[in-house]
């Protein structure tokens, strides 16, 4: 647990400081996003239903959004990761950067729909659009990123058999 | 996972009425105080790579910046150049009124030198108006300040040329200011004047102001012709004496 909470910290950190400068066409990903649908492909689903609301709570707390936001935007990283747990470790690699981009453009999108009903202001549908976008593919590129970290951390107790959920 | 969602969603509504409340900034001011060592460390460590990732992802975009500067600069260079040279006509044109207003605009018609003759020895320019501007052949031309520069040689349609002071054909009537000492100011081969025939006596100093004594006809009296640059005295029989003036430009 101490480990999962010290993780979503240094996850929120990092998205808040380096990976906050990540744009591409004035979009950037999650890294946290990425970071919770990597460890529920490749640690399972347990563990990243606990890290995912903490990490949420924490970028709401350390950061400018509000409370909460992170939290609901976090949720579909987790869902997009649990759907399928891969029986062969070769397969995690494909899924988790799946994962990753999946729950990048879910947070972005709600993240987005969140600001815009705190602000009171009609959703601009096409620059959500292209900002999920790129936020998918580049919250996929960070998931290349932290799976190899993910994937050598000890195994969760967990893990095991291939389960659908 | 469908209690876990329905937790996730009550925690995050939860979060977001906090939020609206205005509630969360006393924790957000919490967490911040204890998560600070942390948070510097990171800082620390990843601000290098913050700088430059930051640099790489707007490379495009101060490229782009920077070209519509240099394009920018380059604009306003060119203006403000257009500018001066403005300045400097809007100056040359007071001079020149001023110069209208003592001497009489209706007297004066306003030319600019277009060309200059080739060769080394004579000293003629050529003005932007002529005949059909009612200039015509042994009219005096003055500068911008009013100094006399030179007469109309040969007047055409649409231009002139124009017979400097310096040129060695031409011989200005002439008297020192100072001194009242007349003499014949006349271009010399190395486009200055010389004043020939000065009387014997004649005290001329450097710095001495030569006008155009009006004798002659050729000119009106008065018009600024040069200072005396040097003085060299040579005897001759006819007991005159040439002095250098520098001509007025």
């Amino acid at each position: 647990m101490i480990l999962l909470v010290l993780t979503a910290l240094v996850a929120a950190l990092l998205d808040l400081t380096v990976f906050g400068e990540i744009r591409v066409a004035g979009v950037h990903g999650s890294l946290t996003a990425a970071l919770v649908a990597v460890w529920t492909v490749t640690r399972g689903r347990q563990e990243s239903m606990f890290l995912a609301p903490v990490a949420g709570l924490l970028l709401g707390l350390l950061g400018p959004g509000p409370l909460g936001a992170s939290v609901l935007a976090l949720a579909p990283a987790v869902l997009l990761g649990a759907l399928r747990r891969p029986d062969h470790e070769p397969r995690r690699f494909p899924l988790s950067v799946m994962a990753a981009g999946g729950g990048g453009m879910a947070y972005v999108i709600i993240m987005g729909l969140i600001q815009t009903v705190a602000t009171r202001s009609l959703p601009a549908l096409q620059p959500l659009a292209v900002a999920a976008l790129g936020g998918a593919a580049i919250t996929a590129v960070l998931g290349t990123l932290v799976y190899l970290p993910v994937a050598r951390l000890a195994p969760s107790r967990g893990a095991g058999a291939a389960q659908r959920y | 996972m469908a209690r876990w969602l329905l937790l996730v969603s009550l925690l995050g509504v939860a979060g977001l009425a906090v939020s609206a409340l205005g509630l969360d900034r006393p924790l957000q001011s919490g967490a911040q105080r204890i998560t600070e060592p942390l948070s510097a460390l990171v800082n620390a460590v990843t601000e290098p790579v913050a700088g430059l990732v930051a640099g790489l992802s707007s490379q495009g975009r101060l490229r782009r910046e920077n070209s519509d500067l240099l394009i920018e600069n380059e604009r306003l260079r060119s203006e403000l150049a257009r500018m001066r040279e403005d300045e400097i006509r809007t100056a040359s044109l007071d001079e020149l009124l001023n110069l209208g207003n003592r001497i009489g605009s209706d007297q004066l018609t306003y030319a600019a030198i277009v060309a200059r003759a080739p060769g080394p020895v004579r000293d003629v320019v050529a003005i932007t108006r002529g005949t059909r501007d009612g200039v015509y052949d042994g009219m005096p031309v003055l500068g911008r300040g009013g100094a006399l520069v030179g007469t109309v040689e040969r007047s055409l349609d649409s231009t002139a040329w124009v017979r400097l002071i310096t040129d060695p054909q031409s011989g200005v009537n002439a008297v020192v200011q100072e001194s009242r000492a007349p003499a014949l100011a006349v271009g010399a081969a190395d486009h200055r004047l010389r004043m020939d025939y000065l009387p014997q006596g004649a005290v001329v100093k450097t710095g001495d102001t030569v006008v155009t004594s009006g004798l002659g006809g050729s000119y009106p009296p008065g018009l600024l012709v040069g200072r005396v640059a040097r003085v060299e005295v040579a005897p001759t029989m006819c007991s005159s004496a040439s002095r250098w003036s520098r001509p007025c430009r």
